[in-house]
């Protein structure tokens, strides 16, 4: 494949999925909001899926199209990639901090599932039945927070319907249209990323894991990026935070689940993962949560230093494997 | 829906509708040439095999006729066919021994030579006359110099042998015949040679088995045939379309032996009445295409993504003046006539900011003078109470 042909549907594919997550939101959030669906219900569900939606239908397509080293690669670098890019990068215009206990509680969870997730992979393969397991752990958060949402203070309006918000529409045919694109457009840019990730691997003799870790996890980690840095510009560090923990469990559970469920055989896990990218994946984790726990925050500094990690991380991982 | 999302909705669209456009009317001409290319090159290969194996038939020919040219078998055969002298036949045998011998790795299997009643003179076959096969004086021919091939026969796949029949003549007198059996296995060279076919391409020989049935000649590239049911009613078979004598190319609706598609150019050598096919599986051949389709598709669905940022970029230009003017609009609602939209584009959008602005201005104004007639008359009289927007003492 030429070069310029796979850089170009790398491209092509994070704008599709960004696009097509996008739409895919607000569709549903339109619907939610026609339906008179709780927004606390809209906030778990669909919006959660948006920021996941791309590493999701990656995952999905990988795992369906015979490239299930992808589709572990990418959970595992999405993760890595949420910590050490995502938390990184914004932290170096203004300081990461979060001084919620519900980030520290979710953050001992991220934790736990890793722990469990590991666990599943030292016998080299997901099986379905871990799959099942993994989407009971998701319904497991999802009440925890549904539960943590419902003790909250609503706040004024915070229980009713969901807002008139400019994009969000009304009519049920621009609804459709929405959620259609959406549902079109998530598949088609996945589609090109993986194709154009595993075109420009070729192109440098990378292997498909390291693709996954890489390119295609860093590409999915988009929205994640979006979402933190212009919640850093906006000095609202608790949402960032949050939203990565979030994504970081919904990743885990959710789509590697889903993916393991979805495939035709099981996820066959590399040894490679178990020794180095599962034990970062964790370590990066736990740098997030003592954070947390100390009330500090991710500084210029601290930031300067992950990003150095991640970085070094990369470097590693394609002279090591090419 | 907004502004960006309408942008998004056009923009992908117009850019996809074209794209696919764009791709239909290249792709079609660069097929066509692709496959009368391809179509081509087969059938010049095909040429080049022919020539090569009527080449081959030559060499066997230009043996016979080294055989024949010995001085001394002519002259003993002649002698035999006017005395029938029984010493003759030693002397013819060794002869026939010796021009047998003289080609290495026993290329030449048997040479009998028989009189012009057809029975056999001398032969190198084990048994002697006795044993030698008998001549359909028919098949012999009746050109001058004539040598003709009697039959190429299969004694098993891979082994191929040829019968060839010559006069002898004497100073214009025809003395006897000759035949020669010899190895045919050159022809296998020729099929197994498939330099420039590819990974699933082949060339095949093949002939009629007398019963209405197709014989391969030899081992396929694909695997042993030996059980294989093909007759000449599977027109769909560019072999069995060669030994109907139809020399040509084939690329639609050509499947083979294996029932795979193929392109396949034949040939039909009379002479050995055996068919060649050079073809290939057209999977294989149309895979560039199907690059090219599946690249022209992928690289307009990339592209096309650029114009979501392009949707988003423009958005954000159109909307801002939209959105800035709103918020004026929200202002002046809430009592605040001193804003004023600064919008300074000289599009559509500015001259609605610079109207609102106009008006914003007048309200201003007539509002101003209606407070100064108020303030005029209460100064002639005890005013009532006046509602309406607070104004600044500065404001003009």
């Amino acid at each position: 494949m030429p070069l310029t042909l796979a850089v170009l549907q790398i491209v092509g594919g994070v704008l599709y999925l960004l696009m097509g997550g996008d739409l895919l939101v607000r569709g549903a959030m339109a619907l939610a909001r026609t339906a008179r669906i709780s927004p606390i219900v809209v906030g778990l569900t669909v919006v959660a899926l948006g920021t996941s939606a791309p590493e999701l239908v990656v995952t999905l397509q990988a795992a369906i199209g015979g490239y299930p080293e992808i589709a572990i690669a990418n959970v595992i670098g999405s993760n890595i990639a949420n910590v050490l890019l995502v938390m990184s990068v914004p932290a170096l215009i203004y300081p990461m901090a979060c001084d919620q206990p519900s980030a520290r509680v979710d953050a001992v969870f991220m934790l736990v599932v890793m722990g469990v997730f590991y666990v599943m992979c030292l016998d080299g393969v997901i099986s379905r039945s871990d799959g099942f397991l993994l989407l009971a752990g998701l319904v497991l958060f999802l009440a925890m927070q549904a539960r943590t949402e419902w003790a909250s203070d609503p706040g004024p309006g915070g229980r009713g319907d969901l807002p008139m918000i400019l994009g969000l529409p009304t009519k049920r045919g621009t609804i459709a249209l929405l959620i259609l694109a959406g549902i079109i457009m998530l598949p088609v840019g996945a589609d090109l990323l993986i194709d154009g990730a595993i075109g420009l691997g070729e192109s440098f003799g990378i292997p498909n894991q390291v693709m996954g870790l890489t390119v295609i996890a860093v590409s999915t980690s988009v929205p994640e990026l979006a979402t933190t840095l212009v919640a850093a510009w906006k000095r609202q560090a608790d949402v960032a935070v949050g939203n990565v923990i979030g994504s970081n469990i919904l990743n885990i559970l959710g789509i590697t689940g889903a993916a393991s469920l979805a495939s035709l055989r099981e996820l066959e896990v590399s040894s490679h993962f178990l020794t180095l990218d599962i034990p970062l994946m964790f370590a990066s984790a736990a740098i997030l949560t003592i954070v947390l726990f100390r009330k500090a925050a991710i500084g210029q500094r601290l930031g300067g230093a992950m990003l150095g990690l991640y970085l070094m991380y990369i470097f590693l991982l394609v002279s090591a494997r090419v | 829906m907004d502004l960006r999302t309408k942008l998004v909705f056009a923009l992908v669209s117009v850019s996809l509708a074209s794209m696919l456009l764009l791709g239909l009317l290249t792709y079609g001409p660069a097929r066509d040439i692709w496959r009368e290319s391809a179509i081509q090159g087969l059938d010049a290969l095909a040429e080049s095999k022919q020539s090569e194996i009527e080449g081959i038939v030559e060499s066997w020919k230009d043996r016979v006729r080294l055989i024949r040219s010995r001085t001394q078998l002519r002259v003993l055969t002649r002698e035999f066919d006017a005395t029938h002298r029984e010493g003759i036949r030693p002397e013819v045998e060794r002869i026939l021994a010796d021009a047998r011998g003289s080609v290495p790795g026993l290329v030449i299997r048997e040479i009998t030579i028989y009189d012009n009643h057809q029975h056999p003179v001398a032969t190198t076959r084990t048994g002697g006359i006795a044993r030698a096969p008998t001549l359909d004086l028919t098949e012999v021919p009746s050109l001058e110099d004539g040598i003709r091939i009697l039959g190429l026969s299969s004694l098993d796949l891979d082994v191929l042998e040829v019968r060839l029949a010559a006069p002898m003549r004497d100073e214009d007198l025809q003395v006897g015949t000759l035949l020669v059996r010899m190895s045919a296995n050159e022809l296998l060279g020729v099929a197994s040679d498939y330099h420039g076919l590819g990974n699933t391409g082949e060339s095949m020989i093949a002939a009629l088995d007398g019963t209405g049935g197709v014989k391969f000649l030899h081992t396929p590239r694909h695997g042993d045939v030996t059980n294989l049911d093909l007759t000449l009613t599977d027109k769909n078979d560019p072999l069995v379309q060669a030994l109907s004598g139809v020399e040509g190319t084939f690329d639609e609706d050509a499947v083979d032996y294996r029932n795979e598609a193929v392109w396949a150019a034949t040939r039909y050598l009379p002479e050995l009445e055996i068919g060649l096919v050079v073809k290939f599986d057209a999977t294989e051949r149309e895979a560039p295409l199907r690059k090219l389709r599946s690249n022209t598709f992928r690289f307009g669905i990339a592209l096309s993504a650029l114009s979501i940022l392009v949707a988003i970029m423009i958005a954000f230009r159109f909307a801002g003046p939209i959105l800035q003017l709103a918020e004026v609009v929200e202002k002046i609602e809430s009592g605040n006539y001193l804003v004023r939209a600064s919008v300074r584009t000289e599009d559509e959008i500015g001259r609605l900011a610079f109207v609102f602005n106009r008006m914003t201005d007048r309200l201003l104004e007539s509002n101003r003078k209606l407070r100064q007639r108020i303030a005029d008359r209460e100064a002639l009289s005890p005013p009532p109470s006046v509602g309406g927007p607070e104004i600044p003492p500065d404001a003009s």
